[in-house]
């Protein structure tokens, strides 16, 4: 069953996906073998093919779909399991930029690869990136820019996370079309990702050097 | 070899022939076009004067002039005198207001409703197609398949009054490319850009991986209406005819879907200006490696775009070599990274490393896709960007 939910979620199959999670769920599999081995196992393979050039954003898309709906048939065994996710990030594209096709894949990722995912949407001031992570308390903040002319607001957000004293307490990823890694040092951001396995991959490693909140 | 005018180094450089030196002719320049009006006259005047190569598009028609696809130049877009649109505008409490606007046509009605932003440009109204709506619009025009039948009444063919003024503005763009020496474009034909602002990007996307032959089938009637333009304006036929296509490489398309429905109407419509005599360019700056193969197979004359920096899977040797002993390379250097916001050093290496990669022969050299920003960097290392291409071209001239 776990290699039938694994392929599902590979081929982006959301309907079939979910009823082999729930089927598996009744006859009393382990939530987490469930989610380790079958769907974030099948988030991994996705992120390496894609990286690879053996699949392409479509097909990321609708895995990332499939993955998204058998959770949702999932959680509230992990919830009754108590389990915890990797960590929780906070994301979303920044302020003045509307565009969230490379967020939107970078969140189905880091909810693939077992994290929390605090999605703030596109447009999201600084103040609201603030906000949330006193809210949530993240291990990460994920911003997205596609535009030269948005991508200022990085830098205004991370001067807003360090006014607020909570920029120590968080790592900083940065993404998106114009974004390079000298601009992510240039606004002071941890980390820069050129894609969504790569996002996944790296706040994975930064969860292990998770900051002290 | 005599120095050439620019629009026979930009021909000669399309078909592989000698020049005196490579050319080098901005794809699109924004910064400096609304600096003149949107005024496409004044435009290639200017960049001939700043010692570049150009291109006089035709359709001129401004951006303004161009209320239901500001994005999609070229001739009007017309909807059959049955359509009735109707818009209106709705407050919302704590969010952006809405804009809302409906299509009824005698095939059933089609709707749109996107989110007013602060930065939206068009006052309360919403045209039909363009760029700017796509991340904006909280429902798409073209959702289920049976809405095709009445998005057929937005797709009509040019009337005789468009033929009739293009036919008239042919006449004055000849002229006037003539009497400077420099080429002549016309376009844009459309194929997935156009079927991405109907749908949005996302759904567009799952559409193609759910429903795979609802969107060839849209692709099927963008293609049939692209044909009935491209006859107009390849009846007095530019030099170059352009399609854009910015949503057809790999982030947008599998390559699978690429091949099978995208490759068989571009090579009509390549096949098409080819019979009038014209070359075809295709602008698409990003995700191009897994496309190149179907790039060659449709009989590209220039690919137009190529960003090292801003395209995912855009390697430019690995382009050359696939394609580039048969296909004209332009673009190389980004121009929203490197032109806008890098320094000295970074446009020099920047030009240098795209002669060496894509060029000399068959390249033009290009900020890709387009230079928007009008502030003192951007034309200082615009100025940057002539020099080293001046540096480039070889000592002797061929």
């Amino acid at each position: 069953m776990l290699r039938r939910i694994f392929d599902h979620i590979l081929e982006g199959d959301a309907p079939a996906a979910t009823e082999c999670v729930q089927r598996a769920l009744a006859d009393g599999m382990d939530p987490a073998t469930i989610l380790n081995q079958a769907m974030i196992a099948a988030m991994d393979e996705t992120g390496r093919r894609f990286e690879a050039g053996e699949i392409y954003v479509p097909e990321m898309l609708v895995a990332g779909r499939a993955m998204q709906s058998a959770l949702g048939a999932l959680k509230p065994f992990l919830v009754q399991a108590d389990l915890e996710p990797l960590g929780k990030v906070v994301i979303g594209t920044v302020q003045g930029d509307l565009h969230d096709i490379g967020k939107n894949l970078v969140a189905l990722m880091l909810q693939g690869a077992g994290f929390e995912v605090i999605d703030l949407g596109t447009d999201v001031a600084p103040a609201r990136f603030v906000q949330a992570v006193r809210e949530h308390e993240p291990m990460l903040v994920a911003m997205s820019a596609l535009l030269t002319t948005t991508m200022t607001n990085m830098s205004t957000t991370v001067v807003a996370l360090r006014a607020a004293g909570l920029r120590d307490r968080v790592h900083v990823m940065v993404g998106g079309a114009p974004v390079t890694r000298q601009y992510a040092d240039q606004v002071g951001a941890d980390m820069y990702e050129p894609d969504a396995a790569s996002a996944a991959r790296a706040a994975r490693a930064a969860a292990k050097r998770r900051p002290s909140v | 070899m005599a120095q050439l005018t620019s629009r026979e180094r930009m021909l000669r450089t399309i078909n592989r022939q000698v020049v005196d030196h490579y050319p080098c002719c901005f794809m699109s320049f924004t910064a400096l076009r609304e600096k003149l009006g949107d005024n496409l006259y004044e435009l290639t005047k200017a960049e001939l004067g700043m010692g570049l190569d150009t291109m006089l598009f035709i359709p001129t028609t401004p951006r303004a002039l161009r209320r239901e696809h500001p994005d999609l130049r070229g001739l009007p877009v017309h909807f059959d005198p049955q359509v009735k649109t109707t818009e209106w505008r709705e407050e919302v409490s704590g969010d952006y207001p809405l804009l809302h606007k409906v299509y009824d046509t005698p095939a059933g009605r089609l709707t749109t409703s996107v989110r007013l932003t602060e930065d939206w440009r068009f006052g309360n109204r919403i045209p039909f197609v363009d760029d700017y709506q796509i991340p904006r619009a909280l429902k798409p025009l073209i959702t289920e398949p049976h809405e095709l039948e009445a998005l057929q009444f937005m797709l009509r063919p040019p009337t005789e009054a468009d033929i009739a003024a293009y036919r008239e503005e042919v006449h004055v763009a000849r002229a006037f490319v003539e009497s400077h020496g420099v080429l002549l474009a016309g376009g844009w034909g459309v194929g997935m850009d156009l079927a991405n602002w109907l749908c949005g990007m996302e759904p567009l996307m799952f559409h193609m991986m759910d429903r795979p032959q609802f969107v060839d089938d849209l692709l099927e009637m963008i293609h049939v209406w692209n044909l009935q333009r491209m006859e107009v304006v390849l009846s007095a036929p530019p030099d170059i005819f352009i399609r854009r296509a910015w949503y057809e490489g790999c982030d947008f398309v599998t390559p699978g879907f690429y091949h099978k429905s995208i490759l068989p109407r571009l090579k009509a419509e390549v096949d098409l200006a080819h019979q009038h005599g014209a070359k075809f360019g295709y602008i698409c700056s990003s995700g191009l490696e897994p496309m190149l193969a179907d790039h060659l197979a449709a009989g590209l004359d220039m690919l137009i775009g190529i960003d090292p920096v801003q395209g995912r899977r855009t390697n430019l040797t690995q382009i050359k070599e696939t394609i580039g002993s048969t296909t004209c390379l332009w673009g190389g250097v980004s121009g929203a990274v490197t032109v806008e916001r890098g320094t000295e050093e970074e446009v020099r290496t920047a030009v240098r490393e795209a002669v060496q990669s894509l060029g000399p022969d068959g390249f033009i050299l290009s900020p890709v896709d387009n230079l928007t920003i009008d502030a003192p960097q951007t034309w200082r290392n615009v100025d940057i960007f002539i020099d080293e291409w001046h540096r480039t071209w070889p000592s002797e001239p061929a």
